[in-house]
């Protein structure tokens, strides 16, 4: 494949792109870069035919776009910029090419040092292209040839990864495995579990939940111990939780004769109102009463 | 943190249903008793504070008192026919409503 591509990603780049009087610096670099530089004094130039010059809008965006990575990311950013570095310097080689001949036919006269060294390069390049490969001087190829070079590194990175992940997933299929198993265990338990209870039991299944903690006890004990938790629950409730008003409550009732109305609770258990009281005053049959706090439940609403 | 809130507001709509949700939760294997237990402690110190600080709304009421009880501080009121009047809403008619009620300056909250 091409290798000079990948070589030059260790040169550090934008010392070179930044300073326009550099060529002669890197005229001792490799070929790669040469050309990356070389076409800055050109660029510069004026005196060449402006048919050259389109050509150069692209290695200033690549310069910039490299500069920028190289602010954005610092030295991780090197593999890609040199890949941009690799793309637009192979299709340019590619061009130049192609324009080498004519401006040398006609431009001679005004050709500075830095013109010369530049097609000096220019032709060393040609030389090195043919060496290395019969590449044709058309544009495309070679910026095709660049990027199958650029894919044949991405490949070797997925291989790598592809391998790692291989490795890794094993863990995580297991895990996702047991996963599977709890949930369909527990899909399981919810079916045949002591789930669905009424919404007018969950007070009761609280204390029996806070039994369980005490007992430091685990969730399978949940199902078959519900009934009998939930009446040592209750009990303990009567024996002075004072916060449980339901169970006191119903306690309470029963020797009250509020029986009848306590099932009348149950029914429409959504009318409810759960406040706290400031102020409760009686006088003769007016009740007064300042609460607070509270969340009003009636017809469906709250 | 110690503090003790009451438990009453678990009964409301929105304290059923995360209680419901723990419970599948821990039936499901996937959160500990304690871990709900916990949740639960917290909602109870959240809805009181919310309820403290963040609630301005009114309500006035009427209707026929049908049962009262006063025990361990806790007042239960069974109220028929009752009329709710809200701020700036339709009055809201119930045939029955009971009403739950915590001492407010209970001696263990502050």
């Amino acid at each position: 494949m091409v290798t000079p591509a990948p070589v030059p990603s260790n040169v550090p780049r934008p010392p070179q792109v930044s300073s326009s009087g550099s060529p002669a610096l890197s005229s001792t670099s490799n070929g790669n870069s040469s050309v990356q530089v070389k076409e800055e004094p050109s660029y510069m130039s004026h005196g060449l035919p402006s048919g050259v010059q389109p050509n150069y809008s692209n290695p200033v965006a690549q310069q910039r776009a490299a500069q920028n990575l190289q602010q954005k990311f610092g030295q991780g950013a090197n593999p890609q910029i040199s890949q941009l570095h690799a793309q637009v310097a192979m299709s340019h080689q590619g061009r130049q090419q192609l324009q080498s001949t004519p401006q040398n036919i006609q431009l001679p006269p005004q050709m500075t040092e830095q013109q010369r060294q530049y097609m000096e390069r220019q032709m060393q390049q040609a030389r090195q292209m043919q060496q290395s490969q019969q590449r044709p001087q058309v544009p495309n190829p070679p910026v095709s040839s660049a990027q199958t070079d650029g894919t044949g590194e991405w490949d070797d990175l997925l291989t790598q990864h592809r391998a790692a992940a291989l490795n890794g997933p094993n863990n995580t299929r297991t895990a996702d495995l047991t996963i599977r198993q709890q949930l369909e265990e527990s899909s399981r338990a919810m079916e045949g579990g002591g789930l669905m209870i009424p919404l007018s039991e969950q007070p009761k299944r609280l204390p029996a939940r806070k039994r369980k903690i005490d007992a430091g006890n685990v969730a399978q004990f949940d199902g078959p111990n519900d009934s009998d938790e939930d009446a040592k629950g209750v009990k303990r409730e009567d024996l002075g939780d004072e916060d449980d008003e339901d169970a006191i409550n119903s306690d309470l009732d029963d020797p009250e004769d509020d029986v009848v109305e306590e099932e009348g609770d149950d029914s429409n258990q959504g009318q409810i109102m759960l406040c706290t009281y400031d102020k409760v005053q009686r006088v003769k049959n007016k009740w007064k009463c300042v609460l607070k706090d509270g969340i009003l439940t009636t017809g469906g609403k709250e | 943190m110690n503090q003790e809130h009451y438990e009453i507001y678990r009964q409301s709509s929105i304290g059923t249903t995360l209680i419901d949700s723990l419970d599948d939760l821990i039936n499901s294997g996937r959160i500990e008793p304690q871990l709900a237990n916990k949740i639960v402690k917290n909602f109870d110190k959240i809805v009181s504070e919310v309820m403290n600080e963040k609630v301005k709304a009114r309500l006035n009421f009427k209707g026929h008192l049908d049962t009262y009880r006063f025990c361990d501080e806790v007042w239960t009121f069974l109220i028929k026919d009752v009329n709710f009047k809200l701020d700036n809403q339709n009055p809201i008619q119930a045939e029955k409503i009971k009403i739950v009620s915590c001492n407010s300056k209970r001696p263990g909250e502050t």
